[in-house]
């Protein structure tokens, strides 16, 4: 961040060029030029353009591909668990439930309540006050007294940032798994259950649950929930079935402690902004698998407001893009193909893919306002709705989601899902310019006390 | 209203809209960013490390105060240097946009186009065309037989295998034809027979100019054949306006004829004759020819070689040529006709047979100039090229496409800027449509300029100069009268294609020099460079009589691509060529091949081109009318 007491020389003076200028340079130059000249030269575009946007274009494609596969093979691995679960008596094995908290009793009543009546025999719940300075610890102690059968520990400590929590909890646990939420979600009573059957390979180390919005009160809120359902659990059957999930949700996550102990737990680190997917690369350049289960659900809020959405989304995009950049090297070194080939799926999805969207969205634009022609804008959103269409359709044939999705696909798409791109290139050019970052944390309304999840 | 037109923009705009939002969030990302700067997350008694919680009404009163700073801390004073950026972004904005509405801004009017009951009145008749001549081509065999009334004397000067390959050539030749030979001295060739009864071919070897003075003196038609041995040596030999010069094997073994000459009066400027030269070693400079070296493929570049040239020398006829007689010394690709034709010009000359033609260019022009204006991308540049011919009247002949013409203000009001003709309706190349469609394209290219400007264009430079027949049927049913394009034309000057029974008729302009693309582009030639090389091309067509036609697009022009073409235009009219709009050459050109036919002619162009008649007599002398 540049010093407000510096004028306009001295800041000149200071200024030093980093990869993001040159970005923003080229992007302009390139805005500009086919601004006034419809296009770039014919040899630029058809020797370097063409070829780069189709390589991308093709690599998207076949991830696509993959994820639809993915799906449709995840269904028969759930119909065997759920099958499993109902005819064989099993002793399953204890899972400790850590459950961070801050100043939350005006919301932890019912997501305490909603872990406490979990489908599953054998649990501990460890809920770590993280310093609060309200009735929290009162809430919290009236709700487990309603549940005496159940193995709770309640710990108070200093303030000091949910991985700070969550790694005093985990001191604390016993159990086998550990099974790390936010104060704020409320899980499915059938979280637990089939999620644990796929620690059966002990190669596995972790298993992240699917995130959806509690209230879809707004429109902004069922976009994010067309999000969550398609853009980021959709890939997730796909990479679980190669144990190869990339992000384990902060919201939902069930550990092997084993592997938690081992990778040192999570990283507390103020600049540390995305936190689960920075522990969960950790884990995976530790050579453990990583699933996700689609039971395993915990309902959370979502930004309500567009504001709120933007800065959750640039924490997330360069909070993503530092965990890549730490641990990719690492995951590349693995040795395996597998860790080569999450290592590329990941600079690809947090580099090659938002400067690919960024360069089509030039494109586009300078091709649109000097021909007056959005062709190629029409047909690229043609593209994603068709693919968004497609895997709406597999998720109503999986879940029996309703139909009436598809009309927000289409609409989700020119609106959202454009200002969500050119949000992450603008995130990523802070990133690359290492403009200072701080924590613009989302502001909770309580949706999950007004409105109860299912 | 042009609702398509009205979607896209709509729906172009709204995405453009979100990325501004999303580019002012950010801004507005940053300031909040700046402000907090340096504030301690965990400072506020609301902020946990990863929320901001929600804090009950009864704790409210704790923190009253705190949060008040806070939300002082949240919501800064307005200042104008936080929000320069947002102002540049919104300006930024509202520029493109206008900008763009301005631009577009005929787009939103629905555009013009050829109804259903206009395209169905259109005829679809077939047309094969074939080429119709404007050739005045001597009678060879009318010409030989005069031939064969003399004598052919070769005249030896040297006993080389040169001499002696020339000489073979000319016996076979004249065995052939059953023409009566005499071998002589060059040195004793008033003792070889009567100079008018005699033919005189000068075989190669040591040519005498005091000897060949001598045969200009003696009112004798010679042919001198090849080139003297004096050019193996280092300096060049020099007789008359002969200029012989010692040179690596020609790259450029084709001919090409000079229309209007004396010797080709009434070939087609420009004509290639594949008559190869009968040595390699040397090059022949003449300030004027009757032909000259050419590759096939017409590189109009470098040194101008003559191959054939006549000289009248007081009663003496000479005419020095480099190419065997006999057809097979030749390649077989060679036109047969043309050759026989060009010797048959050669001996009509020396035996002064009394020939005329209608002269290629009218006004005495040596040659042919247009200069043709193709408006592509970035149609607005065109406003240069208008106030260009405000100070110039250069004639140039603009090619629009409809869909151009029908968006841009300046294509829209094109008024007094020369000739206007058509592209199609769009850049897309016509030979991929059907014949209902190109009727249609062209068609409405038509009606855009009609009804816009006021002016009915018949010519056409198709889309990327690709046609089929079904494009020529479409012209000629829809009134079009040529098409510029850069074809197989085998001459340099406009060809007449007429129907079967020749009614209808299309005049081909050929674009045979390089354009702009090829200049600029190609080439990479700077200004200066490409003046230079259109200044060289001009050269070339001026000395062959041919059509020089300049190119150039809206696509690169600029002010210094416009001095270029100030300075071909200059360089036209100073060499006096005819040069006018394509509509206006070949409106010549097809009032000239109905003067050859002997057709009827339109009043309006007779008075404004002629003929004038001129008569000579025997001796070349003007008996009659004035030049």
């Amino acid at each position: 961040m540049q010093n407000p007491r510096l004028n306009f020389w001295n800041r000149i003076g200071h200024f030093r060029l980093k990869k993001g200028h040159l970005l923003l340079c080229v992007s302009g130059y390139w805005f500009i030029y086919c601004y006034y000249a419809g296009t770039l030269p014919d040899e630029i575009v058809s020797s370097y353009i063409i070829p780069a946007l189709f390589t991308i274009w093709l690599l998207s494609m076949i991830r696509e591909i993959f994820f639809f596969a993915g799906a449709l093979v995840d269904k028969r691995e759930r119909t065997k668990r759920i099958f499993r679960s109902q005819n064989e008596a099993r002793s399953l094995p204890k899972v400790s439930i850590i459950v961070p908290a801050y100043n939350e009793e005006d919301s932890i009543a019912d997501s305490f309540h909603s872990i406490l009546m979990l489908n599953y025999p054998n649990l501990q719940v460890i809920f770590v006050d993280d310093g609060s300075v309200d009735r929290t610890i009162a809430v919290v102690t009236e709700v487990a007294n309603q549940f005496p059968q159940v193995d709770t520990t309640i710990l108070v400590k200093p303030n000091g940032g949910k991985a700070s929590a969550l790694n005093f909890g985990l001191s604390y646990a016993h159990g086998e798994f550990v099974l790390c939420v936010d104060s704020d979600s409320r899980l499915d009573p059938d979280a637990l259950l089939f999620a644990v059957q796929r620690f059966e390979d002990p190669e596995v180390g972790a298993v992240g649950g699917f995130v959806s919005i509690a209230s879809l009160k707004n429109m902004l809120l069922r976009f994010q929930q067309l999000e969550y359902q398609l853009g980021l659990n959709f890939p997730r059957r796909w990479m679980s079935l190669f144990g190869s999930v990339t992000v384990v949700p902060g919201p939902v996550g069930l550990f092997r402690r084993s592997a938690l102990q081992r990778v040192g737990g999570y990283l507390v680190d103020k600049n540390n902004f995305a936190e689960d997917a920075e522990l969960t690369l950790r884990l995976l350049a530790d050579g453990w698998k990583i699933h996700s289960d689609e039971d395993m659900i915990a309902y959370t809020e979502g930004p309500e407001t567009l504001d709120a959405l933007l800065r959750q989304r640039y924490r997330w995009v360069r909070g993503m893009y530092q965990a890549v950049q730490a641990q990719h090297r690492a995951l590349s070194e693995l040795g395996s193909f597998r860790g080569k080939s999450i290592s590329l799926y990941l600079l690809f999805e947090s580099t090659a893919l938002p400067i690919f969207n960024m360069g089509l969205m030039i494109f586009f634009l300078s091709r649109f306002f000097h021909s007056g022609v959005a062709d190629v804008i029409a047909i690229y959103l043609l593209y994603m709705v068709a693919i968004d269409l497609c895997r709406i359709l597999i998720a109503t044939h999986r879940e029996g989601e309703k139909l009436s999705w598809l009309f927000f696909a289409v609409l989700e798409k020119p609106l959202y899902s454009f200002l969500l791109q050119t949000w992450a290139m603008l995130s990523l050019l802070d990133e690359w310019r290492q403009e200072e970052m701080t924590w613009d944390k989302l502001e909770r309304s309580g949706q999950l006390k007004s409105e109860a999840a299912p | 209203m042009n609702w398509q037109f009205l979607l896209t923009s709509i729906f172009g705009l709204s995405i453009f809209f979100v990325v501004i939002v999303t580019v002012l969030f950010y801004l507005q990302h940053r300031i909040a960013r700046k402000h907090r700067r340096n504030e301690n997350p965990l400072s506020h008694p609301t902020d946990g490390k990863y929320f901001r919680r929600f804090l009950p009404l009864e704790l409210a009163a704790r923190y009253d105060e705190q949060i008040q700073n806070f939300i002082a801390l949240k919501r800064p004073h307005f200042t104008w240097n936080d929000y320069k950026w947002h102002i540049l972004v919104i300006v930024g904005a509202i520029a493109i946009v206008g900008r763009f509405a301005v631009i577009h801004r005929y787009d939103y009017i629905r555009a013009i186009d050829i109804t259903e009951s206009e395209l169905q009145a259109f005829s679809r008749a077939h047309y094969p065309l074939q080429n119709s001549s404007t050739e005045q081509l001597p009678d060879a065999a009318g010409v030989l037989k005069s031939v064969a009334a003399k004598t052919l004397i070769l005249l030896q000067s040297s006993n080389s295998k040169m001499a002696q390959l020339a000489m073979s050539q000319w016996r076979i030749w004249a065995s052939k034809n059953r023409i009566s030979t005499r071998i002589c001295k060059l040195a004793s060739w008033k003792q070889c027979g009567p100079a008018s009864s005699s033919l005189y071919v000068v075989l190669p070897g040591l040519w005498d100019t005091q000897k060949l003075d001598d045969l200009s003196a003696g009112a004798a038609s010679v042919i001198l054949y090849g080139s003297p041995l004096e050019v193996t040596a280092p300096t060049s030999w020099e007789w008359q306006d002969l200029k012989f010069e010692s040179t690596k094997r020609s790259s450029r073994p084709y001919l090409i004829i000079a229309g209007d000459s004396l010797l080709t009066l009434g070939f087609d400027a420009g004509t290639i004759i594949a008559a190869e030269p009968f040595a390699n070693d040397y090059r022949v400079i003449s300030s004027a020819g009757d032909a000259y070296a050419i590759n096939s493929d017409r590189s109009f570049s470098g040194t101008i070689e003559t191959r054939l040239k006549a000289l009248t020398l007081g009663e003496s006829r000479f005419t020095w040529l480099d190419f065997s007689p006999n057809l097979q010394d030749h390649p077989t690709v060679i036109d047969e006709t043309k050759f026989n034709a060009l010797w048959a010009a050669v001996f009509r000359y020396l035996l002064r047979q009394p020939y005329s033609a209608i002269a290629s260019w009218p006004g005495g022009a040596k040659f042919g100039g247009l200069i043709a204006y193709n408006v592509d991308a970035n149609a607005d540049r065109s406003s240069l090229v208008v106030d260009l011919l405000e100070n110039t009247k250069i004639p140039i002949t603009w090619f629009l496409t409809s869909d151009l013409a029908q968006k841009d203000k300046v294509l829209r009001n094109l008024d007094d800027v020369g000739e206007l003709a058509c592209v199609s309706d769009n850049k897309t190349p016509l030979t991929q449509d059907p014949i209902n469609q190109q009727l249609r394209r062209l068609a409405r290219c038509q009606k855009v300029v009609l009804q816009l400007n006021s002016y009915l264009p018949k010519g056409i430079h198709p889309p990327e100069e690709q046609y089929n027949s079904e494009t020529l049927d479409a012209l000629i049913n829809i009134g079009y009268s040529y098409i510029f394009a850069r074809n197989e034309n085998d001459r340099l000057v406009p060809v007449i294609q007429k129907s079967e029974d020749k009614s209808k008729q299309l005049v081909f302009l050929n674009r045979s020099t390089s354009d702009d693309f090829q200049l600029m582009t190609v080439s990479g030639l700077s200004r200066s460079e490409a003046e230079r090389r259109a200044q060289e091309e001009i050269k070339w067509l001026k000395m062959t009589g041919g059509l020089y036609s300049y190119s150039f697009s809206s696509n690169n022009l600029d002010i210094h691509h416009l001095q270029i073409v100030k300075t071909i235009a200059k360089e036209l009219i100073k060499e006096k060529a005819f040069f006018q709009t394509a509509k206006d050459i070949s409106s010549w050109w097809s009032y000239r091949s109905s003067l050859i036919l002997g057709l009827p002619t339109e009043a309006s162009l007779l008075e404004k081109y002629g003929p004038k008649k001129l008569v000579v007599d025997e001796k070349g002398k003007l008996t009659e009318g004035t030049p």
